[in-house]
């Protein structure tokens, strides 16, 4: 797997961790991707999208403080923005549009996250 | 046998004895007919009577029948099967008839009639097909639908319309499993809700094992349905906090390790913040649902994990400020740091700093919301000449300066005066 194909790819990062949220662009950014957000909130990456015309991936953590991501999830969808869920939810918790969206289960790391985000963007 | 003209008994069979409880020859005494009515319970007597006319006018007739037994008054019920007998002419002569005591079948009946429309279950009795041919009062009384509007395939009616298939397809299964069983949404005419049931049926064979009927029963399982479905919520979500809560110590550890000088550094730290992790694990758990934490139980909890610096410590706000629970371990794990830096470096590690922590709840004008502010300040500290790049950055300043604004919509200061660490931050707070 050659993470370097992440270079200059725009990924949008949705994580309401802090901690977390914070580690995966410090990574991201060390290979080289171009990181949107992160953001921790739904409205938020609502209005990031609207601002943001070019997305090659998103990162999206299920459980926004409460809210499901899935509107958000759909909106992505609808601009065809390939999506990577990272949660820690059990894949009977998706629902049925989203049950085969590439995921990644929490705990994981930043690695396993970027080769997942390559196969995603190679897919589209 | 009796006499098809006078209906005079001529013959009794010895087993008349056991079932009236007295002679053959004291029945057969007298006008032995009005006798034998007058044994017979007043509102069986017509029924009687008209069965004896039909047997009189060439039918085989089947009838049941009560009698009160004449030395102990108990009541038996009877069945006979009377027929004509007719000479060579064709003409009826003498009645012949054949008589059983049902009583313990009808005692059996009853009982099991009592328990079919007793027990607080829906009961219905149905074909091979699926057809109701029965249902008792309950199914009734639970559905509005009545006994006779049940019959066929009426009883779908009160079947949730998204449920009606699935009970099609239960019966066509039914002929090979030989059993019924489906869950579906029966309606409650009194609460007009759909109320969820299990509904099962046996089949019902005869001696030679061919099945003749079903009978079955529909429980509700509402409340048990909605456990589950809660049940199923929980499991999810805490399957969502343990792993975020693996991924918060995965990561912490790694920034632990970034700002440590050496191994021993680091098993301080990383155990110092697991500890406060756990501390905050525990307060949270032991909630039960609408309760909230306050920010006094939680700040308590981090200064009693200091151990025996109270003294040094003026902690001034009102009790009872109760915490978004969203907010809980990222606020703990703040004003752990603050308390921790205090106690290597700051106001708890100088016998004459102090450390003062103010707290008061406002509401925000724009919004009408809660918002907590807190004044963490520390005075009399001799700041070391070259404050190590660890404190300056470390990992406390970064989640107060940071990661509270971004987890909780926080707003925060963190400057080192003179006197020592001066910190603010303010947040929302619980609405209720």
């Amino acid at each position: 797997m050659n993470l370097a194909s992440l270079k200059n790819c725009r990924i949008l990062v949705v994580e309401d961790e802090y901690l977390l949220a914070d580690e995966l662009r410090t990574e991201l950014e060390l290979m080289e991707a171009s990181v949107i957000g992160p953001v921790g909130r739904l409205s938020q990456a609502m209005t990031l999208l609207t601002q943001t015309p070019d997305i090659d991936a998103a990162v999206l953590d299920v459980n926004l403080r409460g809210e499901m991501v899935f509107p958000f999830a759909q909106s992505l969808r609808e601009r065809d923005v390939p999506i990577l869920f990272v949660t820690g939810y059990d894949v009977s918790v998706m629902p049925a549009p989203f049950q085969s969206t590439p995921r990644c289960e929490k705990p994981v790391g930043v690695r396993l996250i970027a080769e997942k985000l390559v196969e995603v963007i190679g897919a589209r | 046998m009796r006499d098809a003209q006078t209906l005079q008994w001529l013959y009794l069979t010895p087993a008349f004895e056991e079932i009236y409880g007295f002679t053959r020859n004291e029945a057969l005494e007298g006008d032995n007919f009005d006798k034998w009515l007058n044994l017979i319970l007043e509102e069986d007597r017509g029924r009687v009577l008209e069965a004896v006319d039909r047997v009189r006018s060439g039918e085989h007739v089947t009838f049941d029948y009560r009698i009160r037994r004449p030395h102990d008054a108990s009541v038996r019920w009877l069945r006979n099967t009377d027929f004509p007998i007719t000479d060579g002419d064709g003409r009826i002569k003498l009645i012949g008839g054949v008589g059983h005591d049902l009583t313990e079948l009808h005692e059996t009946e009853l009982r099991l009639q009592v328990l079919m429309e007793g027990i607080p279950q829906l009961v219905w009795r149905a074909d091979n097909s699926g057809a109701w041919t029965w249902s008792s009062p309950q199914w009734t009384e639970f559905t509005g639908l009545t006994a006779e509007e049940s019959k066929g395939d009426g009883w779908l009616k009160a079947f949730h319309p998204e449920d009606r298939d699935r009970a099609r397809e239960a019966w066509a299964e039914a002929a090979e499993t030989n059993k019924f069983e489906v869950e579906a949404r029966i309606r409650h005419k009194a609460e007009q809700e759909y109320r969820w049931f299990q509904t099962r049926a046996a089949p019902v064979r005869n001696e030679s094992g061919v099945i003749i009927e079903w009978l079955g029963t529909s429980t509700d399982i509402h409340q048990l349905h909605d456990l589950q479905a809660r049940q199923q919520v929980l499991v999810a979500e805490l399957q969502h906090r343990t792993r975020n809560l693996m991924a918060v110590v995965l990561s912490a550890s790694d920034k632990t390790l970034q700002s440590s000088a050496d191994l021993a550094d680091f098993r301080l730290r990383f155990r110092t913040r697991l500890e406060a992790l756990s501390r905050v694990q525990a307060v949270l758990s032991r909630l039960s649902e609408p309760d909230r934490v306050t920010f006094d139980q939680l700040l308590n909890s981090e200064l009693e994990a200091l151990g025996g610096v109270g003294n040094e410590i003026g902690a001034e706000g009102p009790s009872g400020i109760r915490l978004r629970s969203s907010t809980v371990q990222t606020l703990a794990m703040a004003i752990h740091e603050l308390a921790t830096n205090a106690l290597k470096y700051g106001a708890l590690s100088q016998p004459s700093a102090k450390l003062e922590i103010r707290w008061r709840l406002e509401t925000e004008v724009e919004d009408d919301s809660p918002w907590l502010h807190i004044d963490w300040r520390e005075t009399g500290v001799t700041m070391p000449a070259d404050l190590s790049a660890s404190i300056r950055g470390g990992h406390g300043r970064e989640l107060i300066e940071r990661a509270l604004p971004y987890q909780l919509d926080a707003k925060t200061t963190f400057a080192f005066t003179p006197e020592g660490v001066h910190c603010t931050i303010s947040l929302p707070v619980s609405n209720s």
